[in-house]
């Protein structure tokens, strides 16, 4: 019988590099407390402290006044904040009903046969891409001229066509429609890369299967490209529709809200409660309501999904 | 077995770095690496190079020289929403604010909100050169409460300039007396590519001229909202119907990153789309720089009479420079403003290098002053600006002034505009808007 196994003592943990055996290994988490402490000053910090502003009367130099739910009250009587949640809105809305169904179209149009080649591929994936890296001031500068009243690209196209030209950027009518154009300029590359990306990941097979059973092009869209593409269409549109209500720097640089705060978004305006007005308690419950209204619809499409899968 | 960090310790290490990140945050905000830059030294923010420059000519002076030596100023250039937004966040924080600051007409009013004004009151500093300068332009827009707390150096009197060349052609006879007289110059010199005015729908800037031309205000000494005054309406209608009436005007081509002369309006006026314009100097200062060929055939006059008092001027623009609370060297910083805004060298110095007309009074006994101009067929532009200038009506300041100009705009002037509402309707309206900002 051996009993040396038995009474032999239990063999050691390896030593490793990374300290003592049964220490605390705090060495992962002192590579990752810079990335935590900066989360903290930069993000955490400011979101808590304006969290509470949001609950003071905050304006102009001198003492804060806490003021309960009054600056959150104050929201649903404001005409100009009402104007500028339904100015968000309607562009959230061309965002999800437009744009992601236009960047769908591309992607799939630079997917399929109508573009043949490897490089003619890479090139359109380029050229829808370049807008989103460019710089919105260059944005701002470029549509200000394509947009311009007298001789503007657009209005010169529409008078050869016979149809009726606008002031783009200063006409109540049609100021908003130019900032979703432009919108739609700017983040359709990105927005059909996310759906190259997936159609990439669509198997071969399937389509293939697909065709093998009869299906037309559009069939096997509808039928199988469409919904195994839906995670992608989720994303898309949960974050066009985050983004969009964070939109500012389009508007504020080719109408600044206006005319008439007919391009005015909750951006904007919480800007301009901020630092135009100096009510800093109103602007932070601006900003929060953007962050609860961001919040809701998000869960609502993701609820929506879910209930889809079913 | 080896044992990892506990849920209880990263909770509590966790904790502890968080609670050291939100003291470093709250330090991080009070720090004041940029900023007042301690008694050795001067900080100053502007949001212009030429102004920047106008502050830089001071210190080469001798009497700066004398009094300072080699005192060090550091100049921070911003673009004009970032220094003014910076300005207020450095001022709220209670550190970080520069020494001396460039404060625009229309941003000095979100600055005296509150019970806590962030700038030294200058008053007694000033002292007697109060009575060297046209105070409507130098030191109203930045007096509040009686007290003064900057000091502008642009003299904006508001002037009516026109094509003499083409006046002349239609027989109109010149310098106009009366509005009549330009609206019926207006009707012979206007066709289907030409206008007489240029009037803006997304700038309050027109009816704020011709209301203190008029004789009023957008508020009283008081702070009170007195824009729908008759005369008011009726400066505001009087342009409504030059575009829509008697035809002799358009509206301006702008954008809402310049809503007063971007560059399409200077070439419409370099096409001869528009041949007269009524505004300060620095509106009129683009035609010899951007429609050169037009030299010789301008004429500045005073602004005409008929719409009520019919002053032959108005107050538009200007920039003050403001010591800040938290400035460590007060004195020297007020020198500073002292010697670039109240003395003859340096505004002088100013407009050579930007031909703004000062509103130092003294100054324009110099010689470069009352130089004739060319361009503007050999008047002496100097003479007319201080001519007109005791004519100048006071600024009222009002800590939502700037908010209400802005309002004004969406709420007024586009209506009235570009929509035709009715210019009463409008301002009358306004009203309640005006008493919401002030709660």
């Amino acid at each position: 019988m051996d009993t040396g196994s038995a009474n032999a003592p239990p063999p050691k943990p390896p030593k490793t590099s990374r300290g003592r055996p049964g220490g605390s290994n705090l060495a992962p988490y002192l590579f990752l407390l810079p990335f935590f402490l900066i989360y903290a000053v930069f993000l955490i910090y400011p979101v808590l402290a304006a969290f509470r502003l949001s609950f003071y009367e905050s304006s102009g130099f001198g003492g804060d006044t806490f003021t309960g739910l009054d600056n959150y009250a104050r929201l649903v009587q404001d005409s100009r904040y009402l104007e500028a949640l339904k100015n968000t809105t309607l562009y959230a809305l061309a965002s999800v009903f437009i744009l992601s169904p236009l960047a769908l179209l591309v992607a799939v149009a630079i997917r399929s046969f109508v573009v043949p080649t490897a490089a003619f591929k890479s090139f359109y994936r380029i050229i829808f891409f370049l807008p989103f890296i460019t710089s919105f001031v260059v944005i701002a500068l470029m549509f200000n001229l394509i947009f311009n009243n007298e001789f503007g690209l657009l209005n010169n196209a529409l008078s050869a066509l016979g149809l009726q030209t606008f002031n783009w950027l200063n006409d109540e009518r049609v100021a908003l429609l130019a900032i979703i154009l432009v919108a739609i300029w700017t983040y359709l590359g990105i927005n059909a890369l996310y759906f190259l990306a997936g159609l990439q990941n669509i198997p071969e097979e399937v389509l293939e299967a697909a065709a093998v059973d009869g299906a037309s092009r559009l069939q096997t869209f509808w039928r199988v490209t469409l919904p195994l593409l839906r995670p992608v269409i989720l994303f898309v549109v949960v974050q066009a529709t985050i983004f969009s209500y964070q939109i500012f720097e389009i508007p504020f640089l080719l109408t600044a809200g206006g005319p008439s705060d007919s391009t005015l978004t909750l951006a904007i305006y919480l800007y301009e409660v901020g630092f135009r007005e100096f009510d800093r308690g109103y602007a932070a419950a601006i900003g929060y309501s953007m962050a609860i209204i961001a919040v809701i619809l998000a869960a609502i499409q993701l609820l929506a999904a879910r209930r889809l899968d079913r | 077995m080896a044992r990892g960090l506990s849920r209880r310790d990263f909770l509590r290490t966790g904790g502890g770095a968080f609670v050291g990140a939100y003291a470093l945050g709250l330090a991080g905000c009070g720090g004041g690496e940029q900023g007042s830059s301690g008694g050795d030294a001067l900080e100053f923010w502007a949001f212009d190079e030429g102004r920047a420059n106008f502050a830089k000519a001071a210190l080469k002076t001798k009497e700066w020289k004398d009094a300072h030596g080699d005192m060090k100023v550091n100049f921070r250039i911003f673009p004009y929403e970032q220094m003014h937004d910076k300005l207020l966040t450095a001022l709220v924080s209670g550190k970080g604010a520069p020494d001396v600051a460039d404060v625009e007409i229309s941003r000095f009013s979100n600055f005296i909100k509150g019970e806590e004004l962030p700038f030294l009151d200058l008053t007694d500093r000033i002292g007697g050169d109060i009575d060297d300068v046209y105070k409507p332009a130098a030191t109203d827009p930045w007096t509040w409460q009686g007290k003064i707390y900057g000091v502008g150096n642009e003299l904006n009197t508001c002037v009516l300039a026109y094509r003499q060349d083409l006046m002349d052609q239609v027989g109109a006879r010149t310098p106009f007396e009366t509005w009549d007289q330009v609206v019926e110059a207006g009707r012979e010199v206007s066709n289907n590519d030409r206008k007489m005015f240029a009037l803006h729908d997304i700038a309050f800037g027109d009816h704020y001229m011709l209301s203190q031309s008029s004789g009023t205000a957008l508020f009283d000494g008081g702070g009170n909202y007195i824009g729908d005054n008759e005369a008011s309406v009726a400066a505001l209608q009087f342009l409504r119907d030059m575009v829509y009436e008697s035809g002799i005007a358009s509206i301006a081509p702008v954008v809402a990153s310049d809503n007063w002369y971007p560059p399409q309006y200077r070439s419409a006026f370099a096409d001869e789309r528009f041949v007269a314009l009524f505004g300060p100097p620095w509106h009129l200062s683009f035609l010899p720089t951007d429609v050169k060929e037009q030299s010789g055939k301008w004429t500045v006059q005073g602004l005409p009479t008929g719409l009520g008092e019919g002053l032959p001027t108005a107050n538009f623009g200007g920039t003050g420079q403001c010591v800040t609370t938290q400035s460590q060297n007060p004195d020297a910083a007020y020198d500073l403003i002292r010697i670039a805004n109240l003395t003859s060298e340096g505004v002088v110095a100013d407009f050579e290098a930007r031909t703004a007309y000062p509103a130092y009074k003294p100054a324009y006994k110099d010689p470069a002053l009352q130089k004739s101009n060319e361009y503007f067929g050999g008047q002496k532009l100097g003479q007319i600006y201080s001519d007109l200038a005791p004519d100048l009506p006071p600024f009222n300041q009002s800590p939502v002034w700037g908010q209400a100009t802005v309002a004004m705009i969406r709420e007024v002037v586009t209506p009235v505009m570009q929509d035709k509402e009715d210019a009463q309707t409008a301002l009358s309206d306004f009203r309640q808007i005006v008493e919401e900002m002030k709660q």
